[in-house]
């Protein structure tokens, strides 16, 4: 069985979802093992309790792993700090353009510059978007026409974090092919620190 | 132009074939981090060189598991 992640809460937890307990947390354990479907029944148990520290669906944390993992790692703080909390996934996407085939080096380097000052803009319209005085924030990720971050956020928070959102994205001046995804509330996959010397779960 | 806003929940974007949301998902359950730099020589303002590296960062099992030979 793998290891979903821990919780203080007794449950009940959705079918293929069984409860184990040491560290003085609850451990969620599962038999599924497609990472896919591993990540639907974190979201199911997160949406229950919003009190869930998620492993990495890909993970393959077991059971024995986990009380190992225990020995270095403060997870009752970790829990503490994760409780009642849950992360927005906030993604600015550009249609790719088709670009003509560079004819020569030159032209090509100047496409790439002006690809390069793209992406910096957006990463700077996703930071100014997304950043407040008291919001914790992921480190920004790359991905082929997207560039996208996570929010840690309360469960009393999210719709007002919504709203905000939508404000900044309706005042912004951008160009057609751009879009902002917000996605969530997810299990805050983004700010459990479960890393150690000996494995990386998270 | 205002930026186009779209929300989904977590059920929708697990569920989806949208590519921007199987791309998102795909983010969540590999947790890779890319790292990219890039690195222009100007002189006068004609540029020479361009230097451009992309990194994939993440655990070995997690890139097996995506295809890459053990």
């Amino acid at each position: 069985m793998n290891v979903l992640g821990w919780t203080t809460k007794h449950g009940p937890w959705p079918q293929g979802v069984s409860c184990g307990h040491h560290a003085g947390l609850f451990v969620l354990l599962t038999d599924a093992d497609k990472g896919r479907e591993r990540l639907a029944l974190q979201v199911q148990c997160f949406k229950a309790e919003w009190d869930l520290m998620p492993v990495a669906p890909t993970a393959d944390l077991s059971f024995l792993q986990a009380q190992r993992l225990a020995e270095d790692v403060d997870l009752q703080e970790q829990m503490r700090r994760l409780s009642g909390m849950g992360q927005l996934t906030v993604s600015l996407t550009k249609a790719q353009t088709t670009l003509s085939k560079p004819t020569s080096g030159r032209q090509w380097i100047h496409s790439r510059k002006a690809q390069h000052d793209e992406m910096l803009q957006d990463e700077q319209i996703l930071r100014s978007m997304v950043a407040g005085p008291k919001t914790a924030l992921s480190s920004l990720r790359h991905q082929a026409d997207a560039v996208q971050c996570d929010l840690l956020i309360k469960q009393q928070d999210v719709a007002l974090t919504q709203e905000r959102l939508i404000t900044q994205a309706a005042a912004i001046d951008t160009s057609p092919n751009a879009s902002l995804f917000v996605t969530g509330p997810w299990p805050p996959f983004g700010f459990a620190k479960l890393r150690t010397d000996h494995a990386a779960v998270t | 132009m205002p930026l186009e806003l779209e929300m989904a929940t977590a059920e929708d974007a697990i569920g989806s074939s949208d590519r921007r949301l199987v791309d998102l998902v795909d983010g969540l359950l590999h947790h890779g981090v890319v790292i990219r730099g890039e690195l222009w020589l100007t002189v006068a303002d004609v540029d020479l060189v361009f230097l451009g590296i992309d990194l994939l960062l993440a655990a070995p099992h997690k890139m097996r598991a995506s295809g890459a030979p053990q």
